[in-house]
């Protein structure tokens, strides 16, 4: 491309009092001569003509603000990424195709503003809802780093689910682990629990929540920074595979319960049967439930542990024992727990059965593999249930504008990038409350969560981009169609003597601006990048016209 | 990434940086078009991977699809303008993508050359259009916000009807203060977004059509005792009074005079 | 990495920097002397499916985006040529540079050293390396893409013709207790394979494409959605089998695989490309990390972490995050990194901003009233 060219172009510009060319506009020495610039020539617009936005744009907005100038001055045209990289054979196209870039970039330079970040204040202490493993982590890693946390639990004891869980595959002791954070939480002295405690409401914004609740301990008002949600899960009650209706049909936890206490029913079994995907990986609920697979393998292990003559058989649809855990699922294979794989439209059956005066449970089960149907006498039958999303989900939900996935868990604001923040800011989450999964992941990314939390509270405040949308109240009749679209709840029409209007809340706004294109009348605009903004650079793409004075005319 | 990966294409696209493609407003496309652009990209994040949790791509596509509508009404090729949705990754598609549309078109010939139309006509045409878009986002506010299936884009299309935009612009209101009944109370001309009435005192109040956004403000501020305001379909406003008739003569005025 | 000494909250590592023969602060990514340079080596970061130069730039999106000079440079290696000294106008190319030491003082450890997709060239069964148009899932991730050897298009090495029959084989050295084998589940092939199918099939709508596995591990958020996206495409079959990979056509370069039916039996079926969805390594250099460090790793050669705290090794002040705390996935990875931060927080929180300083702008210029004086910076 013909550089020189386009700084001789860029010179006939209107409004042009400097132009110069760079051999790495981002470098130190070129953004100094920048700054020196805008003193020396008394600049108000800047334009550089190089690459992204995406990397760039901050180092030159950096450069204005070093020269004194509004950083919302600063225009990128992007003639690399955009031109010369893209038409590297047509060099002569390339080079007009970047003065007009330019063109287009100074009418918008002409029409921007000076806008303002506007700081926010931060709360430094921190609502954690949730009791369990993963808020309790959050809370003491945050507590341990200097803030105050509150710590609420709707039950009237901490530990969450975990109170039903009692080792590990690796057969670790739950339990006590569990009894020593708890007693770490009631130690530390910057962590405030409030048991059965309930969501009385919440308003504010990230650096600035009001959460009001009611607790054994009286109603209180909770300012805090930053918000953690891990309300955990609950364990899925099924209708089928008569549950509830015989004392021999459990539930995984159910099962722990007794192995952990050593039940009769455990020791002296003959036969246990454990069905897998019960209420996951349905119609209704259509995911994996991620740890029932290893959980049973779990359970099957242990119960061969204290009782090595109990027959056990995994009736399952894809063993899921992913990483380390699927060494344990071959120790259970090798020490004779039976797999057999049933299909969905072939799931196993379940009946009472009386056999010599003795009450069982006979399961029949399709085997794909020795393809008959087998059945099996078992003495306990044990439902690798659902991990489902609880229903107070939604309410938390609404309250803290934190969205819900297809399933009712808690949805991240992006899977891979940002999985414990909210779109919202200043709301995050961890543990099974997010999804099903097991307690050294859920301390994981408790921990995950807490210095995600941390990123935020250990700075003063927090700084708001200056292009967010305003309002013209004048120009706005009130119809509604910006607020009804605006996920973030930024906009919230209101009455005024004048009728109903917009009002923005500029915190709120991220700046996608989708509210200034569904406005009728104009009267909401996303700043720095106006109606009349993008227009200039519209026409400004119009070889023909005499363009730039009209912008220029608007301008001034 | 096409950039970055410098994968070539044709250099006749100008890219405008908006945040969101949902930021398209109708009105940018048709403006584009006065400018003699003689195609309209809209490149968008893909359908469900929206940035922001608005999903302003569903609603910067119905935005097209009504707007291809729209052209096919005032007689372009709707082919002019196009929407794809693509991430950060897709570069050789949006490479693809603008190669295959500037192909399109050179073939179609620049924008109204091509349809037959002259020059005038077309601005005149187009104009037209602009002025109306406050009326059109009103009018089809409701179904510019339908989450369309990703799934079945050949459904797309159907979407809007050229029945429909015919209905639409058969449709047009006036809005037409009756000078006998206006008792120049000034409430519509505040309240009017625009400024578009004139409203001296004691004078019958004037609706200036040509700055008139038809949003019908005028029809639900007008107090229920007078009902000064009139939507009108199909017919033409009557001129306004002569400026010496304007004058209200209020019968409690006299009263106390 | 050199030498580590001290504890938590002191410790002094040396690191030795390799040099790239390139000035960073004078080398603007023109690629001038990649153009030039004689020397084409077997492209590393396309799995050497396509060729590079020897000086070049790493990938598309390297940060930073210039270049560096291979080893396999004619310079390095015999002393000749020095091409791209001369046509490099920005005086950038620096034949002169040494390894150079760096000594750094830091209270707390993070190590992230990432993994070792498998080699299936450690078991013969697998052909790699043998049959043209066997690949791995790594080859195959660098087809797939646009800066990939073939920009963006599915072609196959033997004869450069886009397969359109393609196979993948799961478990390639996960879940297996044989000699060169991994026996843990590597828990990303699954859903990558879905992915690889799923984009497959959007370059190719025609492609006919088998998946043979035993078991679906769709156990994360939304993989059980994911793959039933990619099941119900026309033309993909997932088969529950293990399988051999039989024979290649000495003419066609196909290749059959053989594998269980249903009904006891077994088939043959002839694909055009076979990917092997590899699993996952612990990272190359580990044991000698471990040493270094002081860390212990578990019996599959992966950081040893606490069994409730995953992001917890074996000694006070080192952390760990990613996979070489053993196979896991990308959101996993980030919260986990997140959660290794906290814990150097938690560890250094007594000097917290000790090293901080704030930035001072001048006073902002009021700017209303006068008309718009434009600068504007061109960047060659």
């Amino acid at each position: 491309m013909d550089v020189p060219s386009v700084i001789e172009y860029a010179w006939r510009l209107p409004n042009v009092v400097h132009a110069q060319g760079q051999l790495f506009s981002c470098s130190t020495e070129s953004t100094k001569q920048i700054m020196e610039a805008i003193k020396e020539h008394g600049l108000n617009r800047v334009i550089v003509a190089a690459c992204t936005p995406r990397t760039h744009e901050p180092t030159f907005r950096d450069s204005l603000k070093e020269g004194g100038l509004n950083q919302y001055f600063f225009e990128f045209a992007n003639i690399r990424e955009h031109c010369s990289w893209v038409h590297s054979k047509e060099k002569e196209e390339a080079t007009d195709k970047s003065k007009e870039l330019l063109r287009m970039s100074l009418a918008r330079a002409l029409l921007l503003e000076p806008l303002q970040e506007f700081e926010l204040p931060v709360d430094k202490r921190v609502l954690v809802i949730g009791g369990g493993i993963s808020g309790m982590t959050c809370a003491l890693s945050i507590a341990s780093q200097g803030f105050d946390v509150y710590l609420i639990e709707k039950e009237r004891e901490l530990g969450g689910l975990a109170r039903r869980i009692y080792y590990t595959i690796e057969g670790k002791d739950v339990q006590s682990y569990l009894r020593d954070l708890v007693k770490r939480v009631y130690s530390e002295p910057r962590i405030h629990v409030f048991l059965g405690a309930k969501i009385l409401s919440a308003t504010g914004y990230v650096g600035n929540f009001l959460t009001k609740i009611e607790s054994e301990r009286g109603v209180f008002e909770i300012r805090h920074g930053a918000t953690v949600i891990a309300t955990g899960a609950q364990e899925f009650k099924p209708n089928e595979y008569l549950y509830g209706q015989s004392d021999k049909v459990l539930t995984g936890l159910e099962l722990e319960e007794l192995i952990a206490k050593r039940d009769e029913r455990v020791i002296s079994a003959g036969a246990v049967v454990m069905i897998q995907c019960v209420g996951s990986r349905t119609e209704e609920r259509n995911y994996c439930s991620r740890v029932c697979c290893s959980e049973s393998v779990k359970n099957a292990l242990k119960l061969k542990e204290i009782n090595p003559n109990v027959d056990i058989y995994i009736l399952f649809r894809d063993m899921r024992t992913y990483g380390f855990k699927e060494d344990y699922y071959r120790e259970a294979s090798k020490k004779g727990v039976r797999f057999i794989r049933y299909e969905p439209q072939k799931k196993p059956s379940v009946k009472l059965v009386k056999e010599s005066g003795k009450e069982l449970i006979r399961v029949t089960v399709f085997d794909p593999i020795l393809e008959k149907t087998l059945e099996i006498d078992a003495d306990l039958v044990s439902l690798a249930v659902a991990v489902i999303a609880p229903e107070s989900n939604k309410e938390i939900s609404l309250l803290y504008n934190a969205q819900l996935g297809p399933d009712d868990f808690f949805k991240e604001a992006h899977v891979k990038l940002r999985p414990v923040d909210f779109s919202t800011d200043g709301v995050y989450l961890c543990g099974i409350a997010h999804y099903p999964k097991h307690i050294d992941e859920a301390i994981s990314q408790a921990l995950g969560a807490a210095g995600r939390v941390i990123t935020l509270i250990s700075h003063d405040t927090v700084i708001a981009s200056g292009s967010v949308c305003i309002v013209d109240e004048k120009r706005c009749m009130g119809c509604g169609a910006c607020s009804e679209i605006c996920t973030y709840g930024a906009i919230e029409i209101y009455e005024t003597k004048q009728g109903k209007k917009a009002r923005m809340n500029p915190v709120l706004c991220k700046g996608c601006g989708l509210c200034n294109s569904k406005c009728p009348t104009g009267a909401i605009q996303l700043q720095h990048y106006r109606d009349e903004q993008l227009f200039a650079q519209i026409d400004a793409a119009n070889p023909e016209k005499e363009i730039l004075e009209e912008v220029k005319k608007v301008a001034s | 990434m096409a950039g970055v990966s410098r994968l070539q294409y044709t250099p006749e696209i100008r890219i405008i940086r908006v945040m969101c493609s949902g930021r398209v407003d109708l009105a940018f496309v048709f403006r584009a078009f006065l400018n003699k652009m003689d195609g309209v990209y809209i490149g968008g994040c893909r359908l469900d991977e929206c940035n922001y949790t608005t999903h302003g791509n569903y609603h910067a596509l119905t935005m097209t699809l009504l707007a291809k509508r729209i052209m096919e009404h005032i007689g372009l090729y709707p082919e002019r303008l196009r929407i794809e949705f693509m991430n950060a990754s897709m570069g050789q598609y949006f490479a693809e993508t603008v190669n295959e549309m500037v192909k399109k078109i050179k073939e179609l010939g620049p924008v109204g050359v091509g349809e037959g139309m002259s020059e005038e006509e077309l601005v005149r045409r187009i104009k037209e259009i602009l002025r109306l878009v406050p009326y059109i986002k009103i009018v089809k506010r409701e179904k510019l916000k339908t989450k369309l299936d990703k799934n079945s884009p050949e459904s797309w299309n159907e979407f809007f009807t050229a029945e429909e935009i015919e209905n639409l612009f058969k449709e047009i209101p006036s809005y037409y203060i009756e000078p006998e009944k206006c008792q120049a109370c000034m409430t519509c001309a505040r309240r009017c977004p625009v400024d578009a009435i004139d409203s001296k005192r004691g004078m019958v109040h004037v609706i200036d059509q040509d700055k008139c956004i038809k949003c019908g403000t005028c029809l639900d501020v007008c107090p229920p005792k007078f009902r000064a305001v009139t939507k009108l379909i199909g017919v033409n406003v009557p001129p306004p009074p002569p400026e010496e008739k304007r004058l209200i003569k209020r019968e409690k005025e006299k009263e106390v005079a | 990495m050199s030498d580590v000494e001290g504890e938590a909250g002191d410790f002094r590592v040396t690191l030795v920097k390799k040099p790239r023969y390139i000035r960073e602060d004078k080398c603007t990514g023109c690629t001038t002397c990649v153009e030039y340079c004689p020397v084409k080596i077997p492209d590393p970061f396309n799995q050497e499916i396509s060729k590079n130069k020897a000086v070049h730039i790493y990938f598309s999106q390297a940060i930073p985006l210039i270049t560096y000079i291979d080893e396999n440079c004619l310079y390095l290696k015999e002393k000749k040529c020095k091409i791209c000294e001369a046509v490099c106008k920005h005086e950038a190319i620096d034949f002169s540079a040494k390894p150079e030491k760096v000594e750094i003082n830091v209270g707390a450890i993070i190590l992230s050293l990432g993994f070792e997709p498998y080699d299936p060239r450690l078991r013969d069964e697998y052909k790699y390396g043998k049959f043209k148009n066997v690949v791995t899932s790594m080859d195959y991730e660098r087809i797939l893409s646009s800066t990939g050897p073939y920009e963006g298009e599915i072609r196959r090495s033997s004869d450069l013709r886009h397969p359109h029959k393609i196979a993948w084989v799961q478990c390639v050295g996960s879940r297996q207790v044989i000699e060169g084998g991994n026996s843990y589940c590597s828990t990303v092939c699954c859903t990558y394979t879905q992915k690889q199918v799923i984009l497959t099939k959007d370059h190719d709508p025609e492609a006919e494409c088998v998946v043979f596995h035993n078991d679906i591990r769709s156990y994360g958020k939304d993989f059980e959605r994911f793959f039933q996206r990619a099941e119900v495409l026309p033309n993909v079959r997932f088969i529950r089998s293990y399988v051999n990979i039989l024979k290649e056509d000495p003419v066609t370069n196909n290749i059959t695989i053989r594998y269980s039916t249903p009904d006891g039996g077994v088939k043959d079926e002839e694909f055009e490309m076979v990917v092997l969805s590899v699993g996952l390594c612990p990272p190359k250099g580990a044991s000698l990390v471990a040493e270094k460090f002081g860390i212990e790793l578990n019996e599959h050669r992966f950081c040893k972490v606490d069994s409730f705290v995953p992001v917890t090794t074996s000694k006070k002040g080192i952390f760990v995050s990613g996979a070489f705390s053993g196979p896991i996935d990308i959101p996993e990875s980030v919260f986990g990194s997140s959660g290794a931060a906290t814990k150097c927080g938690e560890l250094l929180n007594y000097r917290r901003g000790k090293l901080a300083t704030q930035r001072v702008y001048p006073e902002e210029r009021d700017v209303r009233g006068e008309e718009p004086k434009v600068g504007i910076f061109v960047c060659y």
